[in-house]
């Protein structure tokens, strides 16, 4: 066989066979056609994959029947965001005619006629028809083609070609990801990729406490079942980031993908990487919008204070308490409501929940040479709460060189500089938003301040001081007592070399080092609160931590790697890639704090101005390191057959030196079978790949220094006080790692022009040697030591679908994610029967309770059913006697669904016509419960003063035969109905939302080019814009805190443009 | 070529670069940097200082402090389980006799908490010997931490009978799961433990450096006797208390021996768990002050004589509708009206803003310090949780003797002592009691004296007398009576987890 090369324009390689058969890799194929030295009708060639077949005449004959050009059109390509394109393939439809653009993205063609269509086409990117229509300019923006099968995706230590891709990796690109306005990254990934199930806990501004969980809850230990997230490579928080800054997003989901990771990659990995400097005149781009926010669902509680007292004393009477207020007492605001000074119906709700705005500005320069470039990038965001005294203020720089300073050698970094200025409410404590507990517990018989009897202002505690218990604290009083601030920083450089030895060698170094720094100071003050009723003296406001404690803590965490990448094709068929690398991470926390009680005045709030009584300091370092060997050999025939080996060597400062080191392999295989010969005859199928993978994965948040055999430190008041020692655990020091193995089976469909697409993925997800306190007699009076012990499952699959065409100016763009999995617990030592239940065979913590079935109607019925604890009453909770022994007790609680969602999915809609597009997300979760049985401010009525939901007025029930929806009117602490745990307090937490609408224009170019802007764009959005939900009153959209309040979602609206000059 | 030999140096530089970071051996071994390594430990004098005092650090718990001191009272039936607990809140359903092995709560924390203290003292005594500190140092050292075991065992004993037994700490999993000793072995162990204690022990007085001395454990020990009924013996240890003078009543104002004002270099306080501000504090106040945890009971307040030494059924200075008038002056300094405001020594009158209602009408006033009103959470409280003193000693004798030898002479001074302190001057016992007469003064005299610190209930479970008494009693809110089963209410359950875990371990009879 002869075989010879030649160098075509354009600068690639091609072979000619001695057969006519031109052997093409597929990125060739539609350039070649293109290319006006060989202008060819596509009827004279035969393609069949990568390969062309044409006959010399074809040639001959095509370029004879060139006909003659009439019209010159020129203009720009350009990408969606406003990037000029170049290389991009300018075609007259129907002939071989066509060009290039130039560097500058511009294009000059002479077609046949003034009504022929032009074709634009680049790799990667939906290939768009225009009609000439007689224009001469015509300007043209290329949609990426998230289906293309040429995309590069980022994976552990470089990247891959999507189409040989045998691991489960879903990306996101830039564009989908800053759709929505957030500034929280892990918010933005919500419903977009299928596996990851993101539950935001709250609207609270810089608080949002997303829980990201691929795949399912890994483990139930401490360990914990966190993704590993890594920014450029290196470990770090997505909130830090600007959204605007993000390239792109791969979440890896299985073990082949992510085993490279080995010790932290059990709960799957999260890598993202920023955007660089392109080699081009300076481009600068500006991206600014405005949103008004408010609380997206809020309880609708009883105003009425008539109402609210006359209940209450019905409550009360119900547990045989006296009445709190008297009949004359409750007329009087019955009869009054023209005075609301005296007799308010005051609704707190209204009253604490205003809308709020925020706004976000980011400024991005970029440019550079053929041999350096460079970005900057600047953020603000600025976010007030929708409730007094939170805030939130990040400002983020990021700038980014890369110098290609030889041929073979290319030096770079980035350095990140971030600044979180978070304020609250100084009664926050994480997970309990007590804020939110007040103001759905404030009263409405009374306001938030009043006039005192010598004529000053004074908050109100309650109503009057003949309420014998402690009720909410006043809202209003307790912004007044101080606030919480904490200011963040973040100080990220890296600093990489990329050397080329070799030919087909790379040799890649990165150094990074993250340091973070948090000043939380909260600051608190007494405030007097006095009885609405007659202005007498109540509380001080009892507050929690009075004067000014302050927390500062820094952490420094360094890494370094180093890689070397080996790839070459062996005649033409046998591509290999091999890579092997070094790790090593070493991280160090310090924190300092102190405080102090008694200050002079409520202005001054530093340490120095507080007395020194009663002050107390403290402080404390903790330390690890991970040290890793790792390597990648991937191999493929033809780009058919796909094969992959991971394999990860770690070894962490946080096990005992025996068992320190952990082996962590996988392996996957993938088959193109549309690349078979048989497959080639269907005509519409693009591509069509099987993959299987198979790995083991660890987790090493094991605890800092679980093995070792320590004494706590403690102290003891002798006649001074004296340090003292004692030991407090049982170790275990032959403690490992937990280990999950994973295995996962899945393929990619997808037909001709990206019409239809669809990727499948079966997993399954085993943890086995979970870390366990094992239980020990407390007679040894230590506790248990920690010991491998658990092992549960995760099994799942996860379906995505697209759909994408353009008809003339009409482009839609559909995908719809679906996920779904089953927990299940194979092994623990022994059972937990409680409020939840951990049994093998169920999922982790179903959820253990008795069932209610009903309301008790009259006495009859209450003496013909089974006995129930504490003596029930017609209008109480009836509930089912499962084990038919006429006894209500625990052995009558049954396992109840709902533990974890039964299926979360997200679906995307966009439409383009011309310069106008819209964008449509929807997201939901399915078949999810949760009890809030004692926790619940704002559902349980009178639980420490706090007014009835509407709902359960009007649905409550009052007599024989009225309802059996909700009981008889109760007040917190009622046995009959808060006693037993039961199915009445567990809620369907189930949602479907409207996340985001998004509707933008584009400004022509000739117009937007006039003001001196290559590209110019308008958008308004609308978040969380509908709920569908039976979850009462606040926001289904929660971590499992168990709380019913929390700080609600937010529901946005924005205005914003983004230019570029 | 030339080419290539650059790449080639600069990848070997490289490549060292990368074996230093590998090569470093230490790179993983990282320590805790707020805790101190076993291995390491047990050299010098200040370690065995740090893990003695670790020992007295176990007494910071539930059952050696108010917490689980005044849950004993509401079980004794002297107070009721206040409406807004916020702690241990299953007491009020064990004091109804609802008492179960998965109660969990009080019945486990006791427990628990004991057990903490034995295996601290266990280790202590483990690893003493390879301290290289003078012999006499180590003598009395191990003297204090006998007696510290001691009195977690007998805390033990007494409220679970027979227990596991364990003089050593256990080095496997399980080697500790034996099969509880009786509570006759428990007990002997105890005794040989304060014994060593008494003989080894300073003979001074306890208040000024906080450490257990002989007078502790020689109290202690007339404890357990008189629990034992062993009444010479008892008698015998209060009376070398008494006759060595190191103890003595405390003359200043009774209230503030349970305030930190009155606690310095008191010579009642014989022994108990001591705090000192800011950072050894305990929340007393908060609880006592503002959530009102119990509310102390009608009948305890009616335990308390009239001024003329008379009860209340038979004194003609009571008056029913002021409970308050001609009251021995301990029942003001024990219990409070509801109502009622605080007076500061200032003079100051301030609400107190109870977290809740009493159920009872009724609100403690013993180890209460008015002066922090208004309080919140940053207040520390650090009056010292006084465990033994001195008042029980001559109570202890006085008990023990009478049940020996009737109501002496002897038994007249000790009891007559204690009501007669300064500033409570209550009269002395009419002379001519038979000696059940003097039990019923005695028993009384116990109640109203140690009422809230825990006394009671020890003692009607020893008298056999709370199976009488508790039935009696009528929950104010339900109305219903509280149960007390003498087959099974003796003795408290083991914890069902103790059971599930330790296949030896015998649950208590009938639960």
């Amino acid at each position: 066989m002869k075989r010879s090369r030649l160098k075509l324009k354009g600068g690639f390689l091609w072979t000619f066979c001695s057969e006519k058969n031109f052997l093409l890799v597929p990125v060739m194929a539609s350039l070649f056609l293109s290319l006006t030295a060989f202008p060819l009708n596509a009827k004279d060639c035969l393609l069949e994959g990568d390969k062309i077949s044409l006959s010399a005449p074809a040639i001959l004959t095509g370029l004879a029947s060139q006909p003659p050009l009439l019209l010159t059109v020129s203009g720009t390509v350009y990408t969606e965001t406003g990037e000029t394109m170049p290389g991009a393939n300018v075609i007259e439809k129907g002939t071989t005619n066509g060009t290039n653009t130039g560097a500058d993205g511009k294009y000059t063609l002479s077609v046949s006629d003034a009504d022929v269509v032009l074709v634009f086409s680049f790799i990667g990117y939906t290939t768009q028809e225009v009609a000439v229509n007689g224009r001469t300019v015509i300007d043209v923006r290329l949609a990426e083609d998230v289906m293309s099968l040429e995309e590069v995706v980022v994976v552990g230590y470089g990247t891959q070609k999507k189409a040989n891709l045998t691991g489960s990796v879903t990306t996101l690109e830039a564009d989908e990801i800053i759709k929505r306005p957030g500034t929280n990254v892990a918010g933005l990934l919500q419903g977009k990729i299928t596996g990851l199930q993101v539950s935001s806990h709250s609207g609270k501004p810089g608080d949002e406490n997303n829980v990201l969980r691929i795949r399912g809850l890994g483990t139930f230990s401490a360990a914990g079942s966190e993704p590993l997230v890594l920014i450029n490579g290196i470990a770090g928080d997505m909130t830090n980031l600007d959204p605007n800054d993000v390239e792109s997003i791969s979440v890896l989901k299985d073990a082949a993908s992510s085993a490279i990771y080995g010790a932290r990659a059990a709960n799957g990995v999260i890598l993202i990487t920023t955007k660089r400097g392109k080699a081009e005149a300076l481009s600068i781009q500006f991206h600014s919008n405005v949103q008004l926010q408010h609380a997206t669902r809020l309880p609708e509680l009883l105003n009425n204070s008539a109402d609210y007292m006359m209940y209450w004393n019905q409550g009360r009477a119900r547990s045989g308490q006296t009445p709190y207020f008297t009949q004359e007492e409750i007329d009087a605001f019955r009869n009054n409501t023209d005075d609301p000074v005296n007799y308010p119906n005051f609704d707190w709700v209204d009253h604490a929940f205003k809308p709020a705005f925020a706004n976000t500005q980011s400024l991005s320069i970029g440019g550079g040479n053929e041999k350096t470039t460079f970005n900057l990038s600047l953020g603000y965001f600025n976010q007030p709460g929708v409730t007094s005294e939170y805030e939130f203020k990040k400002y983020n720089a990021r700038i980014t060189i890369d110098s290609k300073l030889k041929d073979w050698i290319t030096v770079g970094g980035d350095i990140q500089l971030v600044n979180k200025d978070i304020q609250r409410s100084n009664w926050d404590n994480g997970n309990v938003d007590y804020q939110v507990l007040a103001i759905y517990g404030a009263a409405p018989n009374y306001t938030p301040t009043m006039t005192l009897p010598d004529g000053s202002t004074g908050y109100v505690a309650r109503y009057s001081n003949a309420i014998g218990e402690w009720t909410v604290r006043n809202p209003d009083a307790q912004d007044a007592s101080g606030v919480q601030t904490d200011i963040n920083y973040n100080v990220l450089p890296q600093f990489y070399a990329e050397i080329k030895p070799f030919k087909d060698f790379t040799w890649y170094t990165k150094g990074a080092v993250s340091y973070d720094t948090r000043a939380y100071k909260n600051h608190e003050t007494p405030v007097d609160n006095y009885f609405f009723k007659d202005g007498t003296y109540a509380h001080n406001n009892s507050t929690w931590q009075l004067g000014v404690r302050e927390t500062w803590s820094t952490r420094m965490w360094t890494t370094f790697y180093s890689t070397l990448n080996y790839r070459h094709l062996f005649n033409d068929v046998h591509n290999v890639n091999i890579l092997g690398g070094y790790n090593q991470e070493y991280n160090l926390d310090r924190s300092l704090r102190g405080s102090r009680v008694h200050f002079p005045t409520k202005e001054l709030k530093e340490l120095d101005a507080g007395a020194a009584l009663d002050q107390s300091t403290g402080g404390s370092s903790s330390e690890w390191a991970i040290k890793s060997f790792f390597g990648r050999a991937m191999y493929d025939f033809k780009g058919k057959y796909l094969f992959e080996a991971n394999a990860r060597f770690d070894g962490t400062s946080r096990i005992s030196p025996n068992n320190r080191w952990g082996f962590f392999p996988s392996v996957s295989a993938g088959w193109r079978v549309s690349e078979e010969s048989f497959m080639k005859q269907m005509g519409w199928l693009q591509d069509l790949k099987i993959r299987a993978s198979w790995g083991q994965l660890g987790n090493q948040n094991v605890g800092l220094y679980p093995y070792q055999e320590v004494l706590s430190t403690t102290s003891y008041a002798f006649n001074t006080v004296h340090p003292g020692a004692y030991m407090t655990r049982m170790v275990d020091p032959s403690l490992r790692w937990e280990t999950t193995t994973m295995k996962d089976v899945g393929f990619d469909l997808s037909t001709k022009g990206g019409l239809f697409n669809i990727t499948f993925d079966w997993f399954d997800k085993v943890t086995d040697d979970i870390l366990y306190n094992i239980p020990i007699p407390a007679s040894v009076g230590l506790s248990s030591p920690t010991v491998n012990f658990g092992k549960m499952r995760n099994t799942g699959f996860e379906i995505d679908l697209g759909s994408a065409k353009q008809f003339g100016d009409f482009r839609y763009d559909f995908s719809l994610n679906f996920s779904t999995y089953k927990n299940e617990v194979l092994r623990i030592l022994s059972p937990v029967y409680g409020n939840y239940t951990i049994q093998e065979g169920l999922p982790f913590n179903s959820h253990y309770m008795t069932e209610w079935i009903g309301i008790f109607q009259n006495q009859a019925e209450i003496e013909a059913g089974p006995k129930h604890p504490f003596n029930p009453k017609p209008g109480d909770l009836k509930f089912k006697d499962q084990n038919n022994d006429n006894v209500i007790d625990a052995k009558d609680r049954v396992v109840v669904d709902g533990a974890f969602p039964k299926f979360y999915y997200g679906a995307t809609i966009n439409l383009s016509w011309k310069n106008f597009d819209l964008n449509v997300f929807f997201q939901g979760v399915e078949g999810h419960k949760q009890s809030t049985q004692g926790l619940s401010w704002g559902l349980v009525p009178y639980i420490q003063g706090s007014p009835p939901p509407v709902d359960f007025i009007n649905n409550m029930w009052t007599e024989e035969g009225s309802t059996n929806k909700h009981p008889a009117m109760y007040i917190s602490g009622y046995a009959p109905v808060t006693a037993t745990r039961s199915t009445y307090w567990l809620l369907d937490a189930s949602y479907l939302r409207l996340k985001n609408l998004a509707i933008g224009y584009d400004i022509p170019n000739n117009l937007s080019q006039k003001i001196g802007l290559q590209y110019a764009r308008i958008y308004v959005s609308g978040d969380n814009l509908l709920t569908f939900t039976k979850w009462p009153g606040s926001d289904p959209e929660r971590a499992a805190t168990n709380w019913f309040q929390s700080y609600p979602q937010l529901t946005t609206y924005t205005l914003g443009m983004k230019v570029k000059l | 070529m030339n080419k290539y030999i650059n790449h080639i140096k600069s990848s070997i530089i490289g490549f060292i670069a990368l074996c230093f970071f590998v090569s470093c051996e230490d790179f993983l071994d990282r320590n805790p940097t707020t805790q101190i390594s076993s291995p390491t430990f047990w050299k010098t004098q200040n370690d065995a200082n740090m893990a003695l005092a670790g020992c007295y650090a176990r007494l910071y718990s539930n059952t050696f402090t108010f917490e689980g001191v005044y849950s004993l009272d509401i079980m004794a039936g002297d107070a009721n389980e206040g409406a807004q607990s916020l702690g241990a809140s299953s007491t009020g359903t064990f004091a109804m006799g609802i008492m179960e092995p998965t109660s969990g709560g009080l019945l486990a924390n006791v427990y628990n908490d004991c057990y903490r203290g034995v295996s601290t003292c266990n280790f202590f005594l483990d690893n003493i010997d390879r301290v290289d500190i003078p012999a006499a140092t180590k003598t009395v050292y191990k003297g204090e931490v006998l007696f510290l075991r001691a009195f977690f065992y007998f805390t033990l004993a007494d409220l679970y009978g027979g227990v596991p037994l364990y003089t050593k700490t256990p080095v496997t999993i399980a080697e500790s799961k034996v099969k509880q000793s009786t509570r006759a072995e428990v007990i002997a162990q105890v005794l040989a433990d304060l014994d060593v204690a008494i003989e080894t022990l300073p003979n001074t007085d306890y208040s000024t450096n906080g450490h257990a001395v002989k007078g502790s454990a020689l109290a202690l020990k007339s404890r357990v006797l008189l629990f034992q009924s062993d009444w010479a013996g008892a008698a015998n240890a209060a009376n070398q208390v008494m006759t060595e003078g190191k103890f003595s009543l405390y003359q200043g104002e009774w209230k503030n021996l349970f305030l930190a004002a009155g606690q310095n270099n008191n010579p009642e306080i014989i022994f108990s768990t001591r705090y000192l501000n800011p950072d050894n504090f305990s929340s007393q106040d908060i609880r006592i002050l503002w959530h009102g945890i119990w509310n102390p009971r009608k009948e305890l307040r009616d335990a308390f004589e009239c001024i003329d030494g008379q009860p209340i059924t038979t004194s003609p200075l009571y008056d029913p509708t002021n409970w308050k008038l001609n009251r021995d002056p301990r029942l003001s300094q024990t219990i409070r009206a509801f109502e009622d405001p605080a007076v500061k020594a200032s003079g100051a009158v301030v609400p107190f803003a109870y977290n809740g209602i009493s159920q009872t009408g009724l609100e403690p006033a013993k180890g209460g310090n008015v002066e922090t009103l208004p309080i919140d959470y940053s207040t520390k409280s650090e009056q010292d949780w006084v465990l033994i003193r001195y008042a029980e000693v001559l109570l202890n004798f006085a008990e023990a003797t009478n049940e020996l030898n009737g109501p002496t002479v002897a038994v007249y001074d000790a009891i007559n002592a204690v009501r007669a302190r300064p500033g409570i001057d209550m009269p002395p016992i009419p002379g001519g009691l038979t000696k059940d007469e003097m039990r019923a003064r005695i028993w009384n005299e116990r109640r109203v004296e140690f009422a809230f610190e825990g006394m009671r209930y020890r003692d009607i479970r020893r008298w056999k007398y709370a199976e009488i008494y508790i039935p009696s009693l009528i929950e104010p809110g339900s109305l219903l009576n509280r149960q007390f089963d003498p087959s099974k209410h003796y003795l408290w359950p083991f914890p069902q987890s103790e059971i599930d875990v330790n296949p030896n371990l015998v649950q208590n009879p009938n639960y």
